[in-house]
């Protein structure tokens, strides 16, 4: 191999180790924190809890994941058939009807929820955080759904 | 009668060299090393780094400074902590909502 090629050679390999290194430094060092985790750790330092209350925040959250998350499957399950189109053209069936019926309904319950889980959280803030919290995240909520277009 | 060539005298005188004086190939070499330029601290490291035994240090070497560089410069966030949060709570983001609970 003349000096070129074997300089070419060199320089390729340095780049490709370099860049196989950057990467695996990239990777371990991006943030490992679950997003529940991350949003949880914001509450406690934006409100200023102290660690009895947010370990009370905390379990509330945790409970309301998992009852959110079982909400939130069978919301998935109901939805998956009813992005297929009817079978008969411009008709829906009786168990399409009954599918969107129950998926309103577990809509309307996760909006319950979570107006339930924000009410119990501004509950357990520092005094005059409560209304603070509730009305800002009633806003949020409130912007979402007129972004997406979902009747109240 | 031909003319004799005046070259026949001058071979005839001619005979085999006999060995080089003592010492004149290490003259020599002196000299070409008189001449040539110094290595510089750079060449002398090259060379040294280039010899094929050290092929798999040098590899480690340009890995962990990537992995280094790497390190140092941790890819952004893709959510803040305060979306984050809202994400966690959203009902009205149900695809990223369903990724919270994975």
């Amino acid at each position: 191999m003349n000096l070129p090629a074997r300089l070419l050679s060199a320089l390729t390999l340095t780049t490709v180790l370099f860049t196989a290194g950057v990467w695996g430094g990239r990777t371990f060092a991006a943030p490992k924190t679950a997003p529940n985790d991350l949003g949880l750790g914001w509450l406690k330092e934006y409100y200023h809890l102290d660690d009895p209350t947010f370990s009370q925040v905390a379990e509330l959250h945790r409970s309301y994941f998992a009852r959110c998350g079982t909400l939130c499957r069978r919301l998935t399950e109901t939805s998956r058939p009813l992005q297929w189109p009817p079978p008969h053209r411009g008709r829906d069936t009786t168990d399409r009807e009954a599918l969107r019926l129950e998926q309103r309904e577990l809509c309307t319950e996760c909006e319950r929820r979570t107006q339930e889980h924000l009410h119990r959280v501004a509950a357990l803030l520092p005094e005059g955080q409560g209304p603070l919290f509730l009305s800002e995240f009633t806003r949020i909520l409130e912007a979402q759904r007129r972004r997406l277009g979902v009747a109240p | 009668m031909s003319k004799p060539d005046p070259l026949e005298a001058l071979l005839a005188q001619w005979s085999e060299p006999s060995d080089p004086p003592e010492g004149f190939r290490r003259e020599v070499w002196a000299r070409i090393a008189q001449r040539a330029s110094p290595v510089s601290v750079w060449d002398r490291l090259t060379w040294w780094i280039l010899q094929p035994q050290y092929g798999v240090w040098l590899a480690l070497l340009i890995v962990g400074m990537g992995f280094v560089y790497g390190l140092l410069r941790p890819p952004a966030p893709v959510l803040s902590p305060r979306d984050a949060y809202v994400l966690s709570i959203s009902p009205f983001a149900l695809e990223r909502h369903l990724e919270t609970h994975r």
